[in-house]
């Protein structure tokens, strides 16, 4: 770039005012996320005194933590224009080989939880490989390693389920520092990491660009492959991640454990307003509807309805997530 | 020079075959036409001029059935005109061939030219063989031999894609037909034809709009001229009315001093960029070039002579043999990011125009400052302040946009979008700019933007390979100019020493009398 | 300029086989000529993943043979064909939403609900009738729902049919809290018998290969592959993008509906969870034969043989000993490497095209 001082008039400021409001449209999924939130949790209570104790608010942020982790992996993934159909039982294989292995011995996890969690990893890269390098449809990769992972953890615990869980598992995932559980202290770090991570670092930059536009990010000399592989990597991490802390939180491992999570961590990241097809979203979004999800599990029971109606509840919160946040991005589109 | 406005009213023309009268058009806030006439006579070659979003395309979707007016009527002989759809003015009479080329490329050529109107045998279902019967017999009529019926779209190339998208508008015999930029993507064979076909239907009394950029072929080619500017009609001329410059004046409402500038400087004699036996695939075969320091190098070639490949080689996109050399340091450029660590920035129009340097649901910060992130954070994390004073002085100097970094690039026009492409990589550090087409469907305002930009950077000692498919352009802004035929370098002028003629001749490939170093 | 038909490159890209014509010579030769670049370029263009595909199949079949014998019977080959039938009518209707560059999840919920009410409302052979028509008609309404909310309202398939998949669900959870219903044998036993010495899964398979190579001709189809091919040019080539769409996911969940029935009497019970384990098998039936995800190429001939793999996938396991465990450690191996055979397959034959 030339050296010499430019001699055109400086330029104008840029006016704070445009870029606060494009925040603000971007965002207004999250902020309508959180206030489904907010109107469930207190219709709970309305209709149900106690909904909004402290001890129910506890399983109810806890048991909305594990979707929101599964479904930070998730929204990586789906960032980048992609999905994971393997968390379930990446998930399950995590929580029932930390079970199998510790058989009770809560030392044993120093060596275990690293080991899970580097497979996890492993099965993230083969995902992300496949992907990336071998051009294979993400929902193709992620279905095809979901059952290379069901199968092998079958084959090798021969189709049994896990035991209990170590108490180390079981005391982290079920203690309290008062009125917070540890595991909420733990989302909550989960949250500020990831929101960083996406929003403040090259990575989250490089990564955006990828959703957007493969072809765009990697004339602008981002490893579009290396992104790929690290978010399904991540994925994978976060799943294991997951299952470990719900071995601990319900005290032991079966079969089926992962089964819900699909269908969580997708709905999740939808509620928050990413779009699928990647590009935009962000993980504030994606915990907002974690919790969203959550509540209303803890409310329909109290409302008396069977787990049918909770089924076509989700899917009418999905579809009216979505067709609300399309609604807004037609408009901005146009405005912009 | 006398202007002559199309009558306005809505009384019945028959002397008129296609009448648009008072046609006025919004899109969120901008008036992309407003209270815009035209009409288009029997047996004429009506030519349509304008800026890139001076409204020509609104007006051929208006026209067309892709877009409904908001005031204003089209009427076709004398009766009112309304399609639904493309599909449906052809059938009623008016073709158009829009230059987005919309074909299915999952298709085969001779679904894609009947479809919707295949001939169906039993049962409904489409007869395969009379499908291809007809494709053949059109092909035969249209003096188009060379394209195979059965192949799918996909695998053509652009110029045949935009050959088959014109047979596919003339097999239906419309008495209207409007070429969109329909030439783009054509060799000068292929615009011969295009020009004798034109020619031909003239003679048959069909009314034809010819849309281009390229006043030359509007020269060639056309009897009346009208001018949009800004969404309106600027005026109506008959051919040889008015002159070229006189065009451009009316296309810019403003003289264009120069399209061309000229150039500050003299190329230095040190080599920036060195490639030698560069090959890749089987387009590129065995190239050797050196672009020198404050020098523009241009390039042309017809299409698929592995010029494409030639860039993409040089920028890592595609894998190639051979050497790269920067300053006479060889480097292994595997991917865009090695290229980007060698000084190397490229900015590329693809054959179907969309951009492919910017995210346009970005801002201009955000989109210049991704290949150069590192420099613009602090302990991992992105910092404002370091971005700002990084793309803050490059958007001053290439006159940016309105001078909002938050503003979406997607906004933009054609020209500030280019800068935006070409600013990012200068940000990187890079000394060397490949430029791919950045003129291709590009009106002249913009392009006179380009050509400066370049003239500039060359000056401050920038090494420029540039190619168009352009040959005025070609003639007129590099220092020297390289013709590739077949995968090589086959010649090499001297700025000023060769005509259009020299150059179309070298990239046929006909033997040159000796290369002009 | 130069005059076109002399010196300029020809310009058609590389389509060698088409070039004949050419060159003036006498009329039989030509003729000759002519159909054998016709022969050609026609299978130079034919997809070759739908027959990648079946010979997979038949190599699954003839190794199960080999270990069982006594496969290759027509009584064991409508027995194969019977546990085939749910999936590949799942998988028709899949591939058609496939083929518009989209995808159906909520086939699960429309082959739930479809079971439950079969379960608890056949009863006659009147009733019979009558629920079918009924069950047919959800499934084309909950086609409907999907295709306008995709095709009207543009929004993204993935997430509108996982969130009606759990509505369909939700619903099937109501009529039939848990598995179980009945249905009369003599209507369960229809899958295990035959006519004219052909098994009636055999025949039922046969119908709708039939039934798609008429569609797959008809301008319906055609508007269905231009909207998943590029959607802007369809649109401008005339074709009704709502509509259209409407009508390929109206297709699968009528075809869902269908398999409701297959299943029913297969099973001879309704269970408001058999659609959770059919879903992803549907479109890895659909993807195994050869359709692409991108939409615009692919059929249900290929599906048919992606369906029959996965069945003989389980029983050649079964055949080998080897815990069943296997099977689902084998499905997805099989549908990564069937998909990258299948693009393989594709570029090679691209690039001898190009040759």
């Amino acid at each position: 770039m030339t050296t010499s001082p430019p001699a055109r008039p400086a330029l104008p400021a840029p006016a704070p005012t445009g870029a606060a409001r494009r925040t603000l449209a971007r965002n207004r999924s999250v902020l309508f996320g959180y206030l489904l939130v907010l109107v469930l949790a207190v219709a709970g209570e309305v209709v149900s005194r106690g909904f909004l104790g402290i001890n129910h608010i506890d399983e109810l942020v806890i048991s909305g933590g594990f979707i929101a982790l599964v479904g930070l992996g998730q929204t990586f993934v789906i960032l980048t224009g992609g999905v994971d159909l393997s968390i379930p039982w990446v998930l399950n294989a995590a929580a029932i080989y930390l079970t199998l292995w510790a058989n009770g011995d809560s030392a044993k996890m120093a060596w275990i939880v690293p080991v899970l969690l580097a497979g996890a990893a492993l099965v993230g890269a083969v995902n992300g490989i496949g992907i990336a390098f071998l051009r294979v449809p993400p929902i193709i990769m992620t279905l095809g390693m979901s059952g290379v992972v069901e199968g092998a953890l079958l084959l090798s615990t021969n189709g049994g389920s896990g035991q209990n869980a170590p108490n180390a598992a079981v005391y982290l995932a079920t203690h309290r520092w008062g009125p917070v559980p540890v595991l909420a202290v733990l989302w909550l770090a989960v949250l500020m990491i990831a929101t960083v991570v996406l929003g403040a670092t090259p990575f989250g930059r490089r990564l955006y660009a990828t959703g957007l536009n493969q072809r765009v990010a990697t004339f602008a000399g981002v490893n579009v492959r290396f992104v790929t592989v690290a978010v399904y990597m991540i994925s994978g991490v976060a799943a294991a991640l997951a299952g470990i802390a719900l071995a601990g939180y319900v005290g032991q491992s079966y079969l089926g454990m992962g089964d819900p999570y699909l269908f969580a961590s997708v709905a999740a990241v939808a509620i928050g307003g990413t779009s699928i097809l990647g590009g935009s979203g962000n993980f504030v979004g994606t915990t907002a509807g974690a919790l969203a999800l959550a509540v209303l599990a803890g409310l329909l029971p109290i409302l008396g309805l069977q787990p049918a109606a909770l089924e076509i509840v989700y899917g009418c919160v999905i579809l009216g997530a979505v067709m609300l946040s399309s609604v807004r991005s037609g408009r901005d589109r146009s405005a912009g | 020079m006398t202007q002559s406005t199309s009558a306005a009213g809505s009384q019945v023309q028959p002397d008129r075959l296609l009448t648009a009268t008072g046609l006025s058009k919004a899109f969120a806030g901008v008036q992309a036409l407003e209270d815009v006439s035209f009409d288009v006579r029997p047996g004429e070659v009506h030519a349509l001029l304008g800026e890139n979003g001076a409204g020509k395309s609104t007006l051929v979707k208006l026209v067309s059935g892709v877009l409904r007016a908001d005031h204003g009527e089209v009427r076709f002989r004398g009766r009112p005109f309304a399609p639904r759809d493309p599909a449906q003015a052809l059938a009623a009479g008016v073709g158009v061939v829009f230059q987005e080329l919309p074909l299915l490329p999952d298709m085969t050529v001779m679904e894609n030219i009947y479809f919707g109107l295949e001939p169906l045998g039993w049962l409904r279902t489409v007869s395969r063989r009379q499908l291809r019967a007809r494709a053949e017999e059109l092909f035969d009529r249209l003096l188009l031999p060379g394209i195979n019926p059965g192949q799918l779209v996909r695998e053509l190339s652009v110029a045949a894609r935009q050959l088959v998208a014109i047979a596919k508008v003339l097999a239906a015999d419309p008495a209207v037909v409007v070429f969109d930029e329909a030439t783009s993507a054509l060799g000068p064979g292929d615009v011969a034809w295009l020009f004798d076909q034109t020619r031909a239907l003239a003679a048959a009394g069909k009314g034809i709009v010819f849309i281009s950029h390229r006043l030359a072929e509007i020269d060639a080619i056309s009897d009346r001229v009208t001018v949009l500017r800004n969404g309106r009609g600027v005026g109506s001329w008959a051919a040889g009315e008015i002159s070229p410059d006189g065009l451009i004046s009316a296309m810019l409402g403003r003289q264009l001093a120069q399209l061309y500038p000229e150039q500050q400087a003299e190329a230095q004699a040190e080599s920036v960029l060195s490639v030698r036996a560069l090959s890749a695939g089987r387009r590129l075969r065995g190239v050797d070039l050196d672009v020198h320091r404050g020098e523009v190098l241009g390039l042309c070639g017809l299409e698929g002579q592995g010029q494409l490949e030639l860039f993409l080689a040089i920028y890592g996109v595609i894998r190639s043999r051979g050497s790269i050399s920067v300053d006479g340091t060889p480097h292994r450029v595997r991917s865009p990011r090695d290229a980007l660590r060698a000084g190397i920035g490229l900015a590329l129009v693809p054959e179907d125009r969309k951009n492919e340097g910017i995210l346009p649901t970005l801002s201009i910060r955000e989109n210049m400052s991704l290949p150069s992130l590192g420099q613009a954070s602090r302990l991992g994390l992105i910092s404002r302040d370091a971005e700002q004073k990084l793309i803050g002085p490059a958007m001053a100097d290439l006159r940016i946009g309105s001078g909002d970094p938050e503003q979406q690039v997607g906004g933009l026009s054609g020209g500030n979008q280019q800068k935006v492409v070409v600013g990012k990589f200068l940000l990187t550090g890079a000394r060397i700019l490949l430029l791919y087409d950045l003129t291709r469907g590009v009106d002249v305002g913009t392009k006179a933007e380009i050509f400066r930009m370049i003239d500039d950077l060359a000056a401050q000692g920038y090494a420029i390979l540039f190619y168009s498919s352009d040959l005025a352009e070609i003639e007129n802004v590099p220092h020297r100019i390289c013709v590739m035929f077949d995968g090589q370098v086959t010649a090499t002028f001297r700025h000023g020493s060769c005509s259009q003629a020299d150059l179309v001749a070298a990239m046929i490939g006909q033997d040159t009398a000796e290369s002009h170093p | 300029m130069t005059a076109r038909s002399g010196t300029s490159a020809p310009v058609a890209g590389s389509g060698g086989s088409g070039n004949g014509g050419n060159g003036g010579s006498s009329g039989s030769g030509q003729a000759g000529r002519q159909a054998l670049a016709r022969l050609r370029s026609y299978s130079a263009t034919a997809d070759i993943r739908p027959a990648a595909a079946w010979a997979l199949t038949l190599i699954f079949l003839f190794t199960y043979a080999i270990k069982q014998p006594g496969t290759l019977t027509g009584s064991s080959l409508g027995i194969l064909a019977a546990d085939t039938l749910t999936l590949a009518a799942l998988g028709l209707g899949q591939g058609v939403v496939i083929l518009t560059a989209g995808i159906d999840l909520s086939v699960g919920g429309v082959l739930a609900l479809g079971t439950t009410i079969a379960a608890t409302h056949f009863t006659n052979g009147l009733t019979i009738a009558l629920w079918t028509v009924v069950i047919l008609a959800i499934g084309v309404a909950a086609g409907l729902i999907n295709g306008l909310l995709v095709g009207r309202l543009g929004l993204q398939p993935f997430i509108v049919t996982l969130a009606t998949w759990s509505i369909f669900d939700g619903i099937a959870l109501y009529v039939l809290p848990v598995a179980g219903g009945q249905v009369p044998t003599g209507f369960a036993n229809w899958i295990n018998g035959a006519a004219a010495g052909i098994p009636n899964a055999i025949w039922a398979l046969a119908a709708m290969v039939v039934v798609w190579l008429w569609f797959r001709r008809t301008r319906t189809a055609k508007r269905i592959y231009a909207v998943g091919s590029d959607r802007e040019a369809a649109g401008i080539a005339g074709v009704r993008i709502a509509p259209t769409l409407m009508s390929a996911y109206a297709i699968s969940g009528f075809c869902a509906a269908g398999a409701s029935i297959f299943y029913v009497m297969l099973t001879a019970s309704g269970d408001p969870t058999s659609g959770d384990g059919l879903i992803l098998p549907s479109v890895a039936a659909v993807v195994i034969g050869g359709t692409s995800l991108r939409g615009g190429q692919g059929g249900f001939v290929g599906t048919v043989a992606g369906a029959l793999t996965l069945t003989l996938l389980t029983d050649v396991i079964f055949a080998f000993n080897l815990p069943s465990y296997w099977t689902v450690l084998a499905d997805g191996l099989l549908l990564v490497l069937a998909v990258l055979a299948g693009s393989g397959l594709q570029a090679l034959q691209a690039r001898r095209r190009q040759a």
